[in-house]
C-alpha cells in the first residue's frame, strides 16, 4: 500500500492549486456571507410598539429615553396598526400615550395617561412596561416638586416652575433611576443554554454536502483509469487491486476528516460568541460523514460507467440535504429519515 | 508453457472469442494480426488474466489460471494498447512508482539497460503530460516491463512511434528475447512481427484463422477465397508490400 499512499501524496501535491481552491473557495464564500448570518443572529431585540396621541414635550422626552435601551425597538404607529401587529405576533406589546398626557403629568395626575397592550404571550413586555413607569415616575415627581414649592411661595409666575422642575430633575443626573451594582459571570453549565441556531446547523449541512462532494470528487479519476486500463495494469503489476482501493479509501477518510476539520473551524471562528460548542458536536457528526462517504465509495463498485456514479452521488446527497433540512425545519416524522446522513448530523448538533 | 482451451468470451451478446484453443511454449515470440474488432485485445487480455473467459479454461504450466493467478501474474507483464500513465509525474517518479507497486522486484542493471537502449534518460525530469505520444508510448511499456517479466505481452505498442522510437523498441524487445522471455505482441505492422516473431496468430471475427511460422503465410494466403476473405487478403497484401 506504501507506494500507494507516496503516489496519492505526489498527486495531491502536483494538484495542489487545485485542491487549495477547492478548500478555500467555501470558506472564502462563508466568510462573504457570515455577516449577514450573524446579523441575523442578533436580532434578539423586543419589538414594541409605540402610539403617541399627546405629541408633547413629556411624551417625546420618555420615548427618547426609552428608545435608548439596548434590546428594544420601538416602532411608532396608530392604535389600530399596534392591535393588528399585535394579534398577529409581531409586537411584543404597545404603550398608547394618551391625549393630554403632559398636562395630566404636570398635574400630578398619573391615571389614564398611558394604556398598556399587551398580547397574551408576551413574557418581556413587563420588562418595559417597568421602564417606562419609572420614566413617567420621574417626570411625575418633578412635577409634583415644582408646583410644591410655587404653591408653597404662592407664586404665579409659571416661568420659575420650569426653573424648580430642572433642578428636581438633576438629581436624576447622571445616573437616572435606581442603580444597583452588578457582575457578570459566564453560564459554567455544561448543557449550552440556547439551542444552536438554525442558520448555524444549516450551514454545518451545506459544509457536509461539500465535503461529501469533494470526497466523489476524489474518487472519480477512478472511471478513467478503469477505461485506459490502469486499473488492470495496476492489478497485473501489484498481484491484487485491493492494495490500490485500501489505499484510496485511506486517503479518501483522511480527506474527508480534514476538510471537514477546517469547515468547522472556520464555523468556530466565524460564530465565535454563539452559545454553542461547534467543534465538538461537529466532531461527533464525522460517523454519519463517513457514512456517506463509505457509501460512495461502494457506489464505485456498482457502478460501471463515470455518469451513472455521478447520477447516484448527486442524487443520494442532495436528498439528503433537502429531505433532512425539510425535517429540520418541520420537524417531520419517520424511520426513514434516519436513513440520511444529514439527518444524523442535525440530531447531534441539536443536542 | 500457457494453453487455451475451447475459450469462448462474450461482451453481452457479443460473442468475441470463438473455440479458441492454443498453445503458447516457452521463449517463443508471437505475432498477432486480423482486422479491427477481430478480438486481438480481448484474447490477450484472456492471457493477461485481465478477463475471464466465460466458457473453456486457460492453463500455465499445466494448472488452470485460476489456480495460479498470483504466480502467473509475478512472472507476466502486459502493455494495454490504450496508453496508462500517470499524466501529471515525471517520467522519473512514473517509473519509481511501478517500480514500487511491482510485486517483482525489479533488479537496477535491468532497469538502466531498458533506459539505455530505449533512450530515457533525456525525458527523465519530463512530465507525461508533456511528452510527444511516440515517448509516451516508450514510457508505457517502459512500466509495465520494468520488473523484468517472463512473459511479455503487448498491445500494438508501436502505434504512432516514429522510425527511430520503433527502432530502439524492437531493439529492446529482440534482446529480451534472446534472453529467453516469451512475447507475444499484436501489431498491424508486419515490419514489426516479421522483425520480432517467429509464429503469426491471425485473428478474425473472434475466430482464429491461421497459426503457423511466419513461412508458412504464403501457402495461407492462396487458399483465401478473392470474395469472402478480401480483409484477411488485404491484410496479407500488405506483408508483400
Ligand atoms: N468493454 C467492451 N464492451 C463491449 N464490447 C467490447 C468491449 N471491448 C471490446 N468490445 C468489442 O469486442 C470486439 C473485439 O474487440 P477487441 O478489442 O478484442 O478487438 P481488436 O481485435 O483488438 O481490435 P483493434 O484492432 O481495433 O484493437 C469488438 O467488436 C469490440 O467492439
Ligand atoms: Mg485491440
Amino acid at each position: 500500500m506504501v507506494p500507494y499512499f507516496s503516489l496519492l501524496v505526489k498527486l495531491a501535491i502536483v494538484n495542489r492549486w487545485k485542491i487549495l481552491f477547492s478548500a478555500g473557495g467555501p470558506i472564502l464564500a462563508l466568510f462573504l456571507i457570515s455577516p449577514m448570518i450573524l446579523n441575523g443572529l442578533n436580532k434578539s431585540e423586543i419589538p414594541i410598539g409605540w402610539v403617541d396621541e399627546d405629541h408633547s414635550r413629556y411624551s417625546n422626552q420618555v420615548r427618547e429615553r426609552i428608545a435608548g435601551q439596548e434590546r428594544l425597538k420601538i416602532q411608532d404607529m396608530t392604535r389600530t396598526e399596534a392591535i393588528i401587529a399585535i394579534q398577529k405576533g409581531d409586537l411584543e406589546g404597545a404603550f398608547v400615550i394618551n391625549r393630554n398626557f403632559q398636562e395630566h403629568i404636570q398635574q400630578g395626575n398619573l391615571t389614564e395617561t398611558i394604556e398598556w397592550i399587551r398580547s397574551e404571550k408576551s413574557v418581556f413586555d413587563t420588562f418595559i412596561k417597568e421602564q417606562l413607569a419609572s420614566e413617567v415616575m420621574r417626570l411625575a415627581v418633578n412635577s409634583k416638586a415644582a408646583t410644591t414649592i410655587q404653591l408653597m411661595k404662592q407664586e404665579n409666575d409659571s416661568s420659575r416652575w420650569q426653573t424648580y422642575y430642572e433642578h428636581a430633575d438633576s438629581y436624576w443626573e447622571p445616573e437616572p433611576l435606581f442603580q444597583m451594582e452588578f457582575q457578570t459571570y459566564q453560564v459554567q453549565n455544561k448543557q449550552p443554554e440556547k439551542a444552536t441556531p438554525l442558520s448555524i446547523i444549516g450551514l454545518a449541512g451545506i459544509g457536509f454536502t461539500y465535503v461529501w462532494m469533494m470526497a466523489a470528487l476524489t474518487l472519480l479519476p477512478v472511471y478513467p483509469m478503469r477505461k485506459n486500463q490502469m486499473i488492470s495494469r495496476l492489478e497485473m503489476m501489484s498481484g491484487n487491486i485491493f492494495n490500490f482501493y485500501g489505499a484510496l479509501l485511506i486517503c479518501v477518510t483522511l480527506l474527508a476528516v480534514l476538510f471537514w476539520g477546517i469547515w468547522l473551524l472556520v464555523l468556530d471562528f466565524f460564530f465565535d460568541h454563539i452559545d454553542m460548542n461547534v467543534l465538538q458536536q461537529g466532531l461527533a457528526a464525522i460517523i454519519p460523514l463517513l457514512t456517506a462517504v463509505y457509501v460512495t465509495f461502494a457506489g464505485l463498485f456498482m457502478f460501471q460507467k463515470r455518469n451513472g456514479f455521478v447520477l447516484f452521488v448527486l442524487t443520494i446527497s442532495l436528498v439528503s440535504f433537502s429531505l433532512s433540512s425539510l425535517y429540520l425545519v418541520s420537524g417531520g416524522e419517520g424511520f426513514w429519515y434516519r436513513l440520511l446522513p444529514h439527518t444524523w448530523l442535525y440530531e447531534m448538533m441539536f443536542q | 508453457m500457457i494453453y487455451f482451451e475451447q475459450v469462448n468470451h462474450y461482451y453481452k451478446h457479443l460473442h468475441t472469442l470463438k473455440d479458441i484453443s492454443v498453445e503458447i511454449g516457452a521463449g517463443e515470440s508471437i505475432g498477432i494480426i486480423g482486422p479491427n474488432g477481430a478480438g486481438k485485445s480481448t484474447f490477450l487480455k484472456i492471457m493477461a488474466s485481465v478477463l475471464q473467459p466465460r466458457e473453456g479454461q486457460v492453463y500455465y504450466e499445466g494448472e488452470p489460471y485460476t489456480a495460479c493467478i498470483k504466480r502467473l501474474r509475478k512472472n507476466l507483464g502486459y502493455i494495454p494498447q490504450q496508453i496508462a500513465l500517470f499524466e501529471e509525474l515525471s517520467v522519473q517518479d512514473q517509473l519509481k512508482f511501478w517500480e514500487k507497486a511491482a510485486k517483482r522486484r525489479p533488479c537496477k542493471t535491468f532497469m538502466q539497460e531498458m533506459k539505455d537502449v530505449l533512450g530515457l534518460e533525456q525525458v527523465m525530469n519530463q512530465k507525461v503530460r508533456e511528452l510527444s505520444g511516440g515517448w509516451k508510448r516508450k514510457v508505457n511499456v517502459a512500466s509495465g516491463l520494468l520488473h523484468d517479466p517472463d512473459i511479455i505481452l503487448l498491445d500494438e505498442p508501436t502505434a504512432g512511434m516514429d522510425l527511430a522510437a520503433k527502432h530502439d523498441l524492437l531493439l529492446w524487445l529482440k534482446h529480451l528475447h534472446d534472453k529467453g522471455k516469451t512475447i507475444t505482441i499484436i501489431s498491424h505492422d508486419w515490419s514489426v512481427i516479421s522483425r520480432l516473431c517467429s509464429r503469426v496468430l491471425i485473428f478474425q471475427d473472434g475466430q482464429l484463422r491461421f497459426d503457423g511460422g511466419m513461412d508458412e503465410l504464403r501457402s495461407f494466403q492462396t487458399t483465401l477465397s478473392e470474395e469472402r476473405d478480401q480483409e484477411l487478403k488485404k491484410i496479407l497484401d500488405e506483408r508483400t508490400v
